[in-house]
């Protein structure tokens, strides 16, 4: 009988830790004027290439929750996505007026900056991993395929 | 009979090997309301070009997901209605798509925890 309890012991406290963990607190949500105000405050602390700066009005609407909710800091995710359209777009348009010195700036903040975004996904990092790669060695094709897939509701001023 | 053991592994071996290196899934908890659509921006990314989204949550019936592109929430698919088994929630996606999920529930509000499955899927 001892044996038994001591048996089942590790497993209640297992299911006790369990339980603990989901009593973790409800995320905190927002609304779209909330959310409006956040994309303002948030994406002046990113830097934007020349020609390359979103309108924050139209990427507020198109991407907040409406008459609807957001979990607080959802502005991030769509600043962090949004700036690396900026710069691997960019990044293209100093290659195509042979301005290298963006285009240099551009490759530095493609190789540094957007691989550390999103912490959260993983997959997403890898992939800004390999664009960088190969947008050194000359090979945009990663950056477009990102750019076809993510950026097309993006408005530039 | 040791060939054949030898024969079975190398087969076991070559199916484990045949598993998409970047298949992808995840465990998710899911806040729903009542009525009312949640927007979430946890971004996930394809990196296998024509994966799907699926998933199955701990109780079927009473909420249902939709995918939808983190900056634009007009792009997105239809509500899903999540079930106890796996289920397809967005189907053929290109490599490089950023997606985000989107919640809700015609019946009641609360939380609840499941799987999701992406690229390579």
């Amino acid at each position: 009988m001892e044996r038994k309890l001591t048996a089942l012991l590790p497993i209640s406290l297992v299911a006790v830790a369990l339980l603990a963990g989901c009593a973790t607190p409800q995320p905190q949500f927002v609304d779209q004027g909330q959310y409006a105000k956040a994309v303002r405050d948030s994406a002046s602390k990113l830097t934007w290439p020349d020609g390359r700066t979103p309108d924050l009005d139209v990427l507020a609407e198109k991407s907040g929750p409406g008459p609807d909710k957001a979990p607080v800091g959802s502005e991030r995710i769509v600043l962090e996505m949004t700036n690396a359209c900026a710069w691997y777009l960019g990044w293209e348009d100093a290659r195509k007026r042979g301005d290298q010195a963006a285009e240099s700036t551009a490759l530095k903040v493609m190789d540094e900056v957007l691989p550390k975004f999103s912490p959260e996904d993983p997959d997403g990092q890898r992939y800004a991993r390999e664009t960088a790669a190969k947008a050194k060695a000359g090979n945009g094709s990663l950056a477009a395929d990102y750019v076809a897939n993510n950026c097309e509701s993006v408005v530039w001023k | 009979m040791k060939r054949a053991l030898v024969g079975l592994l190398a087969v076991g071996f070559a199916m484990l090997s045949a598993v998409p290196a970047q298949a992808a899934s995840t465990t998710i908890t899911v806040p729903f309301k009542h009525n009312q659509i949640t927007w979430f921006t946890t971004a996930r990314t394809i990196t296998v070009a024509g994966s799907n989204i699926d998933a199955q949550v701990a109780y079927g019936g009473i909420m249902q997901l939709a995918w939808y592109k983190c900056g634009d929430r007009n792009t997105r698919g239809a509500f899903v209605r999540m079930e106890e088994t796996r289920t397809r929630v967005g189907s053929n996606f290109k490599a490089g798509t950023k997606f985000c999920l989107a919640s809700n529930s015609p019946y009641t509000s609360g939380t609840v925890g499941g799987t999701l499955w992406w690229s390579g899927n």
